[in-house]
């Protein structure tokens, strides 16, 4: 009896395991057929400019908007502590370090994914669905090749200047709340 | 055009072939079939009775579990990807539903394979795209997204694009679905006249049997993955075989049974008992 249920215990811990460890092998060969048959998508680079657009200018508004309304927020808690040790004039030096070195990347990383990559997601199921990737290897066209590598190019592209654009727009909605509304130095910021 | 299978080379040999995704369930049993060139062939058959696997073996994307396909002269079973790739360029394939790219206009659908496989100047890509979209009757759509079409136009620039690399085998799966009597005769029309024009040769897989029995020039009838009758046309249709006469004639009850199995009426409502 004892054995038994520990036998199940076991089995099932060990096919989450083996499936967990397959599920990686398969994301990474798949990272791995991806990145080797990238020829098309930097070959005919016009694809990929398309993807930069719909997966990085499409999402400007809301990494812009957000990172100006997350700058304003870490100004303005940033100075509720830092002006009572004295230390106001650094509210600069922390919204930008904290933006650009932690929440610069993260957040614009996870708005990207939210964004650009449900629609990306969203896209490829379709195509699946409506059978244009099988009428695309009837072509003899490699869907990877074709569909996905411009996109993953797109994003890795535009990723780096979302996340740098939204460490911008925090740092400028900082530089808002702490030298327009609250009034300390300019200089604090500049 | 009407031959009988034997008298060339055939463009798509299957011999003996067996498949199934589960070895216990197979899908397809011992299959011998032979296409010849320049034919439209039918493959008939109910729902669920293993054409459209045939198709996929017939276009590599499944190998036979045992049995051999020779498809424009090579065996699938020994292509690699980019041979695969390389006898697809050869084909063309009609979907169900079309499959246009939904992201693109008509003449970007069109003229994809041939941006894809043929770097042509910009002059010989457009007469070539428009000749294909006049073939099917649709060259002043060129500009339409294809969300804007009916389902039978859609099919027809599907066909346009199918064609685009002049394909030496085309293959149609269940192309009459969901079409209005109009572009049901359009279809029926442009498979003949394409299948003749290009020199091509038609694999026809459908259900809709008295419609595609007036186009093709030979039928393979397929019941539970097995072939069960061949013949031209009208050897079909006069077939005493009860299962394709029921099909062909689509009589409600035969070796397909109307009801599905149950225990007795009678029982099944307590009135036996009384």
């Amino acid at each position: 009896m004892e054995v038994a249920w520990l036998r199940r215990r076991l089995e099932r811990l060990g096919s989450t395991v083996t499936s967990q460890v397959w599920r990686l092998g398969y994301a990474s060969r798949f990272l791995a057929y991806l990145v080797m048959h990238s020829g098309t998508a930097l070959r005919r680079f016009r694809l990929t400019v398309a993807e930069v657009y719909f997966a990085g200018v499409l999402s400007l508004v809301i990494i812009m908007v957000s990172g100006l309304f997350v700058g304003m927020v870490l100004a303005l808690q940033g100075y509720e502590t830092l002006q009572r040790f004295g230390a106001s004039e650094s509210l600069g030096v922390l919204v930008a370090l904290s933006l650009v070195r932690e929440l610069g990347p993260v957040v614009a990383g996870l708005l990207f994914a939210s964004r650009a990559g449900s629609a990306i997601t969203a896209e490829i199921g379709l195509m699946k669905a409506t059978e244009q990737i099988s009428a695309m290897e009837m072509m003899a066209v490699d869907p990877i090749a074709r569909v996905v590598a411009p996109r993953f190019w797109g994003g890795v592209i535009s990723m780096p200047l979302l996340a740098a654009l939204f460490s911008a727009a925090g740092i400028f909605g900082g530089y808002l709340v702490g030298v327009q509304l609250i009034g300390l130095d300019a200089g604090a910021f500049w | 055009m009407q031959q009988t299978p034997m008298q060339q080379t055939p463009i798509v040999e299957i011999r003996n072939v067996s498949f199934g995704y589960d070895p216990a369930r197979p899908v397809l049993r011992d299959i011998d079939l032979a296409i010849p060139r320049g034919a439209v062939v039918g493959i008939m058959g109910q729902s669920g009775c293993g054409k459209t696997t045939l198709l996929r073996i017939i276009m590599g994307a499944y190998l036979p579990s045992s049995g051999e396909a020779r498809v424009l002269g090579h065996a699938t079973r020994e292509l690699d990807a980019a041979g695969l790739y390389e006898m697809r360029r050869k084909m063309g394939m009609l979907f169900q539903f079309g499959a246009l790219f939904t992201d693109m206009s008509l003449y970007d659908n069109v003229a994809f394979p041939l941006r894809e496989h043929a770097r042509l100047p910009e002059e010989l890509e457009h007469d070539l795209v428009l000749l294909k979209l006049q073939a099917v009757g649709l060259r002043g759509a060129a500009h339409l997204m294809p969300t804007e079409l009916s389902g039978g136009m859609a099919r027809r620039v599907a066909l346009a694009r199918s064609i685009a690399l002049d394909p030496q085998l085309i293959l149609y799966d269940e192309p009459f679905t969901g079409l209005d009597p109009i572009s049901f005769g359009v279809i029926v029309r442009l498979i003949r006249s394409l299948n003749d024009s290009l020199g091509a040769t038609s694999v026809i897989v459908t259900h809709d049997v008295q419609e595609a029995l007036d186009v093709v020039d030979y039928v393979y009838f397929m019941a539970a993955g097995r072939v069960i009758a061949q013949g031209t046309p009208d050897e079909i249709r006069a077939s005493p075989e009860p299962f394709v006469n029921q099909f062909v004639n689509g009589r409600p009850d035969g070796p397909v049974p109307f009801h599905y199995p149950a225990p007795e009426y009678a029982a099944d409502l307590e009135v036996a008992a009384a």
